[in-house]
């Protein structure tokens, strides 16, 4: 038997993918959790190590203390190794990191402090090493902010649509953010931005006068803060209060990251036994959530109010597992939900308090501890462990210097690929850009599932019973998987779809679909959606306010016309024999209106309201 | 739920209805609106007492809905996917005051490229009406948006509420 977890965990790849136990379910799982296939495939042969990983499996712990988001800066990139290549220290990675490919630096080698350990988003996998020090940058504008390489046909108006689009206002167009570029530029003495400010109404010069220079970079800064500098570059006047609101710009963030890089200072109270393991290993975890908070959810984290905190409370456990070696694991329990949740509020409220970030520190901490104790359980060494026994010493390597991370999407880092942005996140998708959110099941008494923490759970008030239920059904899954995509009030929406579809079930109804689209008669786009539809029933369910509703107007008339005519018209049996309609049934939240209900009587609409 | 993404263009100022519902149409046109597919128009005035109708020429459709005191809404498509336009009158005078497009929420949650589309449709709109507040998210009028009150609040000059896929708002006329 293996006496470590690097061997618990090649035994069982080993086993299952032999066709032992569950192993499509592993291999899936670590797939799904954004293992790379380098990975699995390592895992299928017996070397959990990817390639790059040094002949003894492990990397030099560095010496903590630098803690700072940086990029590379250096037109010819930068070899990340495993030690100063003047020990002969040797490449984790057969390419340079490209320039301007975003780190974060968490210390420098013992006894060369001119190699900085950095940890690296590339290609969708996260690396880590050692640098050159003077080939990284960590003068950053602003939290957010992303070095640019400059690429021959790129031009500040090109920059500034692809930036800023979705910010221009009023007072703001293109010239004003191009301004921007130019003066965030200078202040940083960039030489790859060149000319005058744009506007001939306030800075005198003429249009199109600003240039970029191929081959250099320059920083490019998030529209938010672009924004926060409307008071300082129409003026050029440094006023004090202008200057203190654009140095608060990003609090939360840094806030949030200070919590994370002070955390090693409260390990006396708060790690007990897992004291000496998790700290031997912080300086790798902390730049691995520190480079997913600023380059994955940077932009979430500059909103007004936290927003989508359950998912980065998620994705946050699902890198901690895979940085201790269970990725394949997708709940880690509720105390590490709890403790997430915690961390990530305390240090949002903080407000540079000082007090308030140490105890934001110490969750952290106690998140820590739940995943590591939730890993060993999941790679079976938990016993091997014991009270003096470090996690270290059980994990070989701790953590892989490279695997991918969730989902492997886009991070902009890197020369040729799009600029990044803080706001990586994009559109909403199933398997996004921050990944696969996998909820995860939580432990408390009665059940509920979701407990995606602070923001409020993903499956709302169901029970984990009911959210089974639920993904059994046919759209069940894609039900499920689009609940860590969705805004809040639209998950609360799906929420509502999946009481009505287990309303329908109480009353006997075996459910046929939950959340269908109807295509046209011609096959091609949409003619409506179908909330649920059972053997009898289409159910289409009404949130907002209908007390005062005499009739369904607007969008609502012209859903309920395209789901008569799909009930009516459409529908037809395996032998092309059109199917008599169903029961139209509309499911309100709220108790409408009497003349409402009376309407859609007369229309032939059974009313149901949900039960208080 | 069957909801909506839901965009609003609330204008700084009314103007004719016939004007605005052209204009809108004109500047749906250019963004892809209304493809070949669609053979008819459903108009709705939003009278209480009046079924919606179906019409088969665009120039009858939107002189059917110009010429309600209500105006109404006309269904439009984008890329296959049904876009219910309707043009909003405050005092129910033929005036238009703003306009309302929405999506039902399945087919834009499945087309990621319809979220690009309707953005760059809303910031046209926006432009072309001379809109004081234009917004986009979704569940917008599910959730209580109440158009006229805040149509009220941006031509007084506040900015109410946060919404997540457009979030335009104007107060002033453009400076330059």
């Amino acid at each position: 038997m293996p006496t470590n977890a690097k061997g618990a965990t090649n035994a069982a790849a080993a086993s299952i993918l032999d066709g032992g136990g569950s192993g499509p379910l592993l291999v899936e799982a670590l797939t799904r959790a954004g293992v790379s296939n380098r990975v699995v495939a390592g895992l299928a042969s017996g070397d959990a190590e990817p390639a790059a990983v040094t002949a003894d499996g492990a990397i030099t712990p560095p010496v903590p203390g630098v803690n700072k988001t940086g990029f590379i800066d250096h037109s010819d990139g930068a070899n990340l190794r495993d030690g100063p290549s003047e020990t002969g220290g040797r490449a984790v990675h057969p390419q340079p990191l490209p320039p301007a490919t975003q780190v974060f630096v968490s210390g420098t080698f013992p006894k060369a402090p001119e190699w900085s350990y950095v940890t690296a988003l590339l290609d969708g996998a996260l690396l880590r090493g050692y640098v050159q020090g003077f080939r990284i940058t960590t003068d950053l504008p602003e939290p957010t902010a992303k070095l640019y390489q400059i690429r021959g046909g790129d031009n500040a108006e090109g920059l500034a649509v692809q930036e800023f689009s979705t910010a221009i206002q009023d007072g703001h167009d293109l010239r004003y953010y191009e301004n921007v570029l130019l003066y965030v530029n200078r202040e940083r003495r960039r030489a790859g931005i060149v000319g005058q400010y744009q506007d001939p109404g306030v800075f005198g010069g003429g249009a199109d006068n600003i240039q970029l220079v191929a081959g250099h970079r320059i920083w490019l800064v998030s529209p938010a803060y672009a924004m926060a500098l409307k008071d300082v570059v129409p003026s050029g006047s440094l006023t004090g209060g202008a200057v203190a609101k654009v140095k608060r710009f990003g609090g939360h963030l840094q806030d949030i990251l200070a919590s994370v890089t002070d955390s090693p200072r409260y390990f006396a109270v708060v790690a007990g036994e897992y004291a000496q393991a998790i700290r031997d290993h912080l300086p790798e975890i902390i730049g691995i959530v520190a480079l997913f908070v600023t380059a994955e959810v940077g932009s979430m984290l500059l909103a007004a109010s936290p927003t989508g905190v359950g998912q980065i409370v998620a994705l946050v456990i699902q890198l901690g597992l895979a940085a201790f070696g269970a990725a394949g694991l997708a709940t880690a329990g509720v105390a590490a939900l709890k403790h997430a949740s915690n961390w990530l509020t305390l240090a949002w409220e903080a407000n540079g308090d000082e007090a308030m970030l140490a105890e934001a520190s110490k969750e952290f901490l106690r998140m820590l501890v739940a995943i590591a104790m939730a890993a060993l359980a999941y790679l079976g060494v938990r016993a091997n462990v014991g009270n003096a026994v470090k996690i270290a010493n059980s994990m070989t390597p701790p953590m892989p210097p490279a695997f991918a991370v969730a989902g492997g999407g886009r991070t902009g880092v890197g020369a040729g690929t799009e600029a990044g942005t803080a706001a990586a996140l994009g559109p909403p998708t199933p398997f996004g850009p921050v990944g696969n959110a996998v909820a995860m099941t939580s432990e408390e008494e009665g059940g509920r599932a979701g407990g995606s923490g602070g923001g409020g759970s993903l499956t709302g008030d169901l029970t984990a019973e009911q959210v089974a239920t639920i993904r059994r059904l046919p759209g069940g899954e894609e039900w499920y998987n689009s609940l860590a995509t969705f805004s809040p009030a639209r998950r609360a929406a799906a929420i509502e779809e999946a009481k009505a579809a287990l309303d329908a079930m109480r009353r006997g109804q075996p459910v046929e679909y939950i959340g269908r689209t109807v295509p046209r008669r011609s096959g091609k786009g949409t003619l409506t959606e179908v909330d649920v539809e059972t053997v009898d029933e289409i159910i289409q369910v009404k949130g907002g306010d209908y007390s005062k509703a005499t009739k369904l107007s607007g969008d609502d008339l012209t859903q309920f016309n395209n789901t008569r005519i799909y009930n009516e018209q459409m529908r037809v049996g395996p032998d092309g024999v059109k199917l008599p309609p169903k029961k139209l049934v509309y499911y309100f939240t709220h108790q409408p209106s009497e003349a409402l209900v009376k309407w859609c009587e007369g229309k032939g609409i059974e009313v149901r309201v949900q039960a208080p | 739920m069957s909801g909506t993404y839901d965009l609003f263009v609330l204008q700084r100022a009314p103007m004719p209805g016939t004007a605005g519902v052209l204009k809108v149409h004109a500047t749906m046109r250019g963004h892809d609106a209304i493809t070949s597919d669609v053979d008819v128009y459903i108009v709705d005035r939003g009278d209480d007492d009046a079924e919606p109708e179906q019409i088969i020429d665009v120039e009858q459709a939107l002189a059917a809905v110009s010429a309600s005191p209500r105006l109404g809404l006309v269904q439009y498509d984008i890329d296959d996917t049904f876009v219910n336009c309707t043009f909003l009158s405050e005092y129910n005078d033929g005036y238009m005051d703003g306009v309302k497009l929405s999506i039902e929420q399945r087919a834009f949650e499945e087309q990621p490229h319809l979220r690009d589309k309707m953005v760059a449709l809303g910031r046209a709109l926006h432009d072309e009406l001379d809109a004081v507040r234009t917004v986009m998210a979704w569940g917008v009028a599910e959730r209580g948006f109440d158009w006229r009150a805040e149509l009220a609040k941006a031509r007084g000059g506040e900015r109410a509420g946060t919404f997540d896929l457009l979030d335009l708002f104007s107060p002033d006329p453009p400076t330059r």
